[in-house]
């Protein structure tokens, strides 16, 4: 469980409807993320994810790897937009390691190589069961 | 780089919302992340969305373009909890249309729930 693959990787592809959830649950509903119509007329030419609805794939590839751990420090950067419909690739990758402390690096890459996220977090690890 | 509406902020200047994560919420934020595994408390995307909801729609509001967040996370909130969450302008650079902002949400009590830091692109 502690000594989960590292890097792991997850391929994924959100939709429409997935930045509809997130805005219901998150009640940011700007136009940007959920009116295509609105978006079409902008910069980005089409609605673009929320940039946490990013982090929640980062946060639960984390706690599908490291079940029991505790998120203690997170920071992101969203430097390109992430679309809907996109094939878009995570890697998370060991920092380092000191103790129960675990320090990742987290990147999702949009489908012309673009960073859409970057982020380094720490991971307090379950203490390990006596064997 | 039209500043009309970045000259209207000003320092200090903060907003805030209140929410609760039904068990519900936090079972459809499972869901929506494929996650088949039951959450203790509210995830912390849905704890960071509240900042971003904040941002987006309140202060600087619409036309927020979100370029870093930074978090720690003190306690997990639980489900049901009263969480109010806050942003508060620190700092404004005009020059490049930059602003920070302090980002904090407490739960019952006021205890300390996640604090940290917002940095967002104001310009039309």
């Amino acid at each position: 469980m502690i000594d989960a693959t590292i890097p792991c990787e997850q391929t994924f592809v959100l939709t429409q409807e997935d930045f509809d959830r997130f805005a219901r649950l998150s009640g940011d509903h700007n136009p940007i993320h959920v009116d295509p119509e609105f978006s079409a007329r902008t910069s980005f030419g089409q609605t673009v994810s929320h940039g946490m609805l990013l982090f929640s794939v980062v946060r639960s590839l984390l706690a599908q790897n490291w079940p029991g751990s505790t998120l203690k420090n997170q920071n992101l950067i969203f430097p390109a937009p992430a679309y809907a419909g996109k094939t878009l690739e995570l890697v998370v990758e060991e920092q380092r390691r000191d103790g129960p402390q675990l320090y990742l690096k987290a990147t999702i890459t949009g489908p012309d190589g673009e960073t859409c996220l970057a982020g380094e977090c720490q991971l307090t690890l379950p203490a390990r069961e006596a064997s | 780089m039209n500043l009309k509406r970045f000259d209207a902020l000003n320092e200090g200047q903060t907003a805030h919302l209140e929410r609760r994560f039904s068990a519900t919420d936090i079972q459809e934020w499972c869901d929506l992340c494929q996650l088949d595994q039951a959450w203790s408390g509210v995830p912390e995307p849905l704890i960071a969305g509240l900042f971003s909801c904040l941002l987006g729609e309140d202060l600087p509001g619409h036309g927020t373009n979100y370029l870093k967040q930074a978090m720690t996370f003190h306690a997990t909130a639980e489900a049901d909890e009263p969480l109010q969450a806050s942003v508060s302008i620190r700092r404004l650079r005009r020059d490049k249309a930059l602003v920070n902002l302090a980002t904090t949400c407490t739960g019952r009590d006021g205890r300390l729930i996640c604090d940290g830091e917002a940095l967002v692109l104001f310009q039309h």
